[in-house]
């Protein structure tokens, strides 16, 4: 942990930028399509994974993001053509209120996090089914337009990215953030000082599952129509997302900027995989062993020193 | 005025608190001495609302209160300093300190600057020479300890309570206590003291209640209690009870020794225990008789020193490793370290020896562990329904004799017993007394640790009384009397300072 | 006592109930019932649904899930949860078919080759848990992750050969008027409860559970107990991945992803602690039945696959509530 901090808190942004670097040797060029298609195509995984983080921060951890975004993604697909201003709304709308479901069970009524939202992701994930039984819906292509802005600009992608970085930051400067990280670092002192404990969290689950509504909603606009398991791969992925962009789930500590590049990091592995022409079976190899082996670091070398001390 | 009217309060059995009547104007800081189990600390949390009274009334400028827990009593104007810290270790000190009162910018984030200033201005005023942007976790414990102190009284407490919030402090940072204090009462306050040491009692506190089993026994102004007299209100003129069994001298080999044990709570401790021997361990609460315990039995960090069982050193001594050596622990805290309170009797008591149990399979032999077990609960006047019964219902002494006996089965060479009667009722505590004596007669040897003088004068022969992290004082033979084992628990010996 | 005096402890601290039910005696029982009940809305449903040769073979569908349930119940004991499963079970199941071509005579090898991945799997889990200390749920969602993959490059998409007539015969045959699976579940059953309860390592593995801090001041390994823990589930994720494969007369991708969230549902529900440490594999059992029956009535109700998500999602919540409503006051006892 000490030896990751004097490296910097921002080594998952080198991290990111070494990959890109990669990236272009091996692609020989790197135009506005490229990054357009790297920051878009990020930006579903970076809200989902903020959410995730403000959960994570807390020493809690949701399965049921992937799933809420899917159901958000489906309402979104199947209202926005006829009613845009409900189509607008109501994936954001169902968000918030999945996570406060998730919120009552983990803050209000102490339940561990991993079951109640392994159950909720269940629930979700049926509700995605009835809503949208298969891939359809469809999403008008002014809105992709909005939100991507063409296909060989940058721009929107970059800005996306910015403000989920921005406003995860400045969330985190608050005085919520501030009690998120005490929650983190150590709930029982946090509450002896005064931190409003339960409803802190509480407001986390809530935020996590209005971003995975968004999420969802910018992949019905990314790909102009629902798919009803659309979300489920994001259930490991923003987790890892999280993890690699140097947030301990131990919690209390991390910041929006590693996160966010923890984002970028798992979506640019892809590109390069193809660039450097491995099967895309590698892909979910890799994305598992980067996972543990930045989760498993520290305690590998503790491990290590410990074997190390009973030899010596 | 800050007034306690009848307060009582008890744990299962133990009157922990005996109808407390208490009184303390503005200005004046009240000591609460006693020994282990008095009840001080009991009071002050209910004072604090960490514990409710079974009855009794509190009040505070004529006002009646009733906190129902730390935030409460802090708006009441009651704030609380203990040993356990409340900060959170992850964040700097300026967050500690400004956890809930950071100053915001118009657009909703911490206001850097400003925060930054208003703590080096905090800091400042109470004249503490602390980095704003550190860790809490990567200060030194008295560092903690002072921010926790000066959190206390930033938030201009009526009543401030410090239960022991000098144990972590060095002498320059007592006299930046000692200071503090001062001024508080010169503004008004009521501070409410605990501390182990009597010499910080007399320079604190303006007055000084004496507590005894519960019991107030004396409340009068600090100069007017000689250290002697202190002594004698705090260990009462009963007679010892004659409950005790005959002590024992042993004159055998030394089966345990351990030298110059040095870890975060122990500050070079050396001790030699010898066969058929109960050696005994004193001292107030936490001054690491609990670590060195631990430590013998492989499951406290040290960071120098050697322990040897029968002259042979144990190297990455382990829990497993001691008990293969001989050893056997029965930890203070029955509930989290002992037991596996959802179990029944049968599985607690024979946890530690199932190796023994083996039978076809790799089953356990249900019917030798129904008999070990009948035996141990008859031996042991056990009151429980039978093997099968969970662990849970039965009453504290009789897990406490489930525990022993546990320990028993492994057929130890070496007993350590951590503070085994606390809490338990006095039938239990003097089948524990003949039980250890048989044991030792036996020839095992027996280290102790009690909570209780008298209970050590009772028992040992030899006893080593403990002070931060220290042995402080040896007492052998007619040296083992309460009054010299409290007054060794609160005063540095002349020879050690 | 005045009536003042009395009502503020009381109001501070909730007093526990009376009667407190032991939620972990009454769940399996509970679920009994409940299965008859449902057997009932079966017949009423489809009259001949209530038959002993039906519900055997319903319990022949629930043996599989059973068998995962084994490992799923001995990790969740010690206070972990083992996500990789689905993908273990496949790569078992597809190593199998793969080995065996169908042929007896490659059988046992095959049998070796696929239990060996849970082997490894289970205990690469475990060493991860306890050694590099990362949380069950990420470790293993990593490595069920990475067994996708390994899977997808060894088959290159596309898995092939077929299980072998003497392994089909044990998952889809009958021992006389009752289906061999049913019999094996029931025997391995049987040897799981005992060797939890009656065993050395089933007491440790309890014991870890519920206090590891008591287990290691006892002297025990905790870290192997749990890695066996892991390893335990790993193989018995393969064993199942070869019947599966046997029953269905191949090996297909995804063939695990329907036993994850039903094995955890089923060790909640059959009322073993979220925490460790308390339970069984009596209540599983149970619960693995209970809900077979429940997706088969909802199946037969023509209830769509998301609505069944649904009733899993909220009988989990439901079953953890109770839990948590019943077991507040032994928490608190031992809190304090």
């Amino acid at each position: 942990m000490r030896s990751r901090l004097q490296l910097g808190d921002n080594w998952p942004v080198l991290v990111f930028i070494a990959l890109l670097a990669v990236l272009i040797v091996l692609k020989g060029r790197f135009t506005g399509f490229d990054a357009r298609s790297l920051t878009v195509n990020a930006l579903p995984l970076a809200l989902i994974a903020m959410g995730q983080f403000l959960v994570v921060l807390t020493r809690g951890v949701d399965l049921s993001l992937g799933p809420i975004a899917s159901v958000a993604g489906a309402v979104m697909a199947l209202t926005v053509t006829d009613h845009p201003l409900l189509g607008g709304l109501a994936p954001i709308a169902i968000g918030l209120a999945a996570g406060l479901i998730n919120g009552l069970f983990v803050a209000r009524l102490s339940m561990p996090p991993i079951i109640v939202t392994l159950a909720t992701m269940s629930v979700w994930q049926g509700v995605a089914l009835i809503v949208l039984p298969d891939p359809g819906g469809a999403v008008p292509a002014e809105w992709g337009a909005a939100v991507s802005g063409g296909f060989s600009s940058p721009t929107m992608g970059i800005v996306g990215q910015l403000v989920v970085i921005i406003a995860g930051t400045w969330l985190l400067s608050s005085r919520f953030g501030l009690h998120l990280r005490a929650i983190g670092g150590d709930e029982a002192a946090a509450k002896m000082s005064g931190v409003r404990a339960v409803n802190v969290k509480l407001v986390a689950y809530v935020l996590a599952g209005g971003l995975a509504g968004l999420g969802g909603m910018y992949l019905s606009i990314s790909t102009a129509s629902g798919s009803p398991t659309v979300g489920d791969g994001f259930i490991l992925s923003s987790i890892a997302a999280v993890v690699i962009g140097g947030v301990p789930l131990s919690g209390g500590r991390g910041t929006a900027l590693g996160v966010a590049m923890g984002a970028l990091i798992l979506t640019i592995t892809g590109s390069l995989l193809y660039f450097a022409d491995v099967s895309s079976f590698y892909q979910s190899v890799i994305d598992g062993a980067i996972l543990l082996a930045v989760v498993g670091s520290a305690g590998a070398r503790d491990w290590l020193r410990s074997i190390a001390a009973v030899r010596a | 005025m800050l007034s306690l009217t009848a307060i009582e309060k008890s744990f299962g059995a133990t009157r922990a608190v005996k109808s407390v009547t208490l009184e303390a104007a503005p200005g004046t800081v009240l000591g609460l001495a006693g020994e282990n189990g008095a009840g001080k600390s009991t009071l002050i949390k209910i004072v604090a609302g960490v514990v409710a009274p079974d009855a009794g009334a509190m009040s505070l400028n004529a006002e009646p209160i009733a906190p129902r827990d730390t935030n409460e009593a802090i708006h009441l104007g009651i704030s609380s300093v203990f040993q356990e810290l409340t900060l959170v270790r992850e964040l700097t000190v300026e967050r500690n300190l400004l956890l809930t009162s950071a100053p915001v910018t118009p657009w909703g984030s911490i206001d850097r600057r400003k925060a930054r200033a208003t703590v080096n201005e905090i800091l400042a005023r109470y004249k503490l020479d602390i980095d704003p942007a550190a860790r809490v976790g990567d200060l030194p414990l008295g560092a903690q300890q002072m921010l926790e102190i000066l959190r206390a009284v930033e938030r201009k407490p009526r009543v401030l309570l410090l239960d022991e919030a000098t144990s972590a402090l060095g002498a320059s940072e007592v006299e930046w206590l000692a200071d503090l204090v001062a001024r508080l009462r010169d503004e008004g306050a009521i501070v409410l003291f605990i501390s182990h040491r009597w010499d910080e009692v007399t320079r604190f506190c303006n007055r000084v209640a004496v507590l005894r089993n519960g019991e107030l026994v004396s409340v009068a102004d600090t100069k007017d209690v000689s250290e002697d007299e202190a002594v004698r209100l705090m260990t009462g003129q009963e007679a010892v009870e004659s409950s005790f069994p005959d002590k024992l001298h042993s004159k055998d080999a030394v089966v345990l020794s351990a030298t110059d044990l040095i870890s975060r709570a122990l500050r070079g401790v050396s001790v030699e225990v010898r066969k058929g021997e109960i050696l005994g361990l004193g001292g107030l609460v936490g001054q690491g008789q609990g670590a060195l315990l631990e430590s013998l039995f492989g499951a406290h960090a040290l960071t120098a020193g050697t322990i040897a069982v029968s002259g042979k050193t144990l190297a990455h001594l382990n829990p497993r490793r001691a008990i293969a050596a001989g050893l056997a622990y029965v930890p203070q805290e029955r509930k989290t370290e002992g037991l596996l309170l959802a179990k029944s009797v049968a599985v607690n008591m024979t946890y530690a020896t199932l190796g023994a149990l083996r039978s076809f399979l790799g089953l356990i032999d249900l019917r030798a562990e129904n008999e070990l077990v009948t035996a141990a609960i008859s031996r042991a006047q056990i009151r429980t329904r039978g093997p099968a019964e969970p662990i849970h219902r039965l009453s504290g002494g009789n897990q406490q004799k489930v525990l022993l006996e546990k320990w028993l089965q492994t057929k130890p060479a070496i007993l350590l017993l951590n503070d085994v009667t606390r809490g338990v009722d006095i039938g239990t505590k003097r089948h524990i007394y003949a039980l250890t004596a048989d044991i030792a007669k036996s020839g095992v040897a027996v280290l102790w640790y009690s909570t209780d003088a008298r209970e050590l004068v009772g028992v040992v022969h030899r006893v080593l009384v403990m002070l931060g992290g220290r042995i402080n004082a040896e007492l052998t033979g007619e040296a083992v009397t309460v009054d010299r084992i409290v007054r060794a628990s609160v005063m540095k010996e002349a020879a050690d300072a | 006592m005045t009536a003042t005096d009395e009502s503020q402890p009381a109001s501070a601290a909730p007093r526990p109930r009376q009667a407190s039910w032991n939620i972990r005696a009454v769940a399996p029982a509970m679920l009994v019932v409940l299965s008859l009940v449902l057997i009932g809305v079966g017949e009423f449903l489809a009259p001949g649904f209530a038959t002993a040769e039906n519900i055997l073979q319903l319990l022949k569908l629930a043996s599989y899930m059973g068998l995962v349930a084994i490992g799923q119940t001995v990790v969740m004991l010690t206070g972990g949860i083992d996500l990789s499963i689905a993908w273990v079970l496949t790569g078992s199941a597809v190593v199998f078919t793969a080995l065996c071509q169908g042929q007896d005579a490659n059988m046992p090898l095959a049998a070796a080759a696929a239990i060996s991945v849970g082997l490894v799997v289970g205990a690469i889990n475990g060493l991860g848990v306890v050694k590099l200390r990362i949380s069950p749920i990420v470790m293993t969602l990593a490595m069920n992750n990475i067994m996708l993959g390994a899977t997808l490059i060894y088959t290159g998409g596309t898995p092939s050969g077929a299980p072998s007539p003497g392994i089909r015969a044990l998952a889809t045959g009958n021992w006389g008027p009752v289906p061999a699976m049913v019999v094996v579940w029931a025997l391995i059953a049987a040897a799981t409860i005992v060797a939890i309860r009656y065993t050395r390592g089933g007491r440790m593995l309890l014991g870890v559970g519920e206090n590891p801090r008591v287990s290691y001041l006892t002297g025990i390994r905790n870290d192997w107990v749990v890695i066996a823990a892991y390893v335990i589930c790993g193989v018995s994720a393969s064993v199942t991945g070869i019947l599966f494969a046997a029953f269905s007369g191949s090996s297909f991708l995804g063939m695990g992803d329907q036993f994850v969230l039903p094995t955890v549902a089923a060790v909640v529900l059959g009322g073993t602690s979220m925490f460790g440490g308390r339970g069984g594999y009596g209540g599983t059992a149970a619960a693995v039945v209970f809900t077979t029956f429940l997706t088969t009535v909802l199946v037969m109700g023509n209830i769509s696959q998301g609505v069944r998500n649904i009733v899993f999602g909220v009988a989990v919540l439901a079953a953890i509530l109770a839990q948590r409503l019943m077991t507040r006051r032994d928490d608190r006892l031992e809190g304090g």
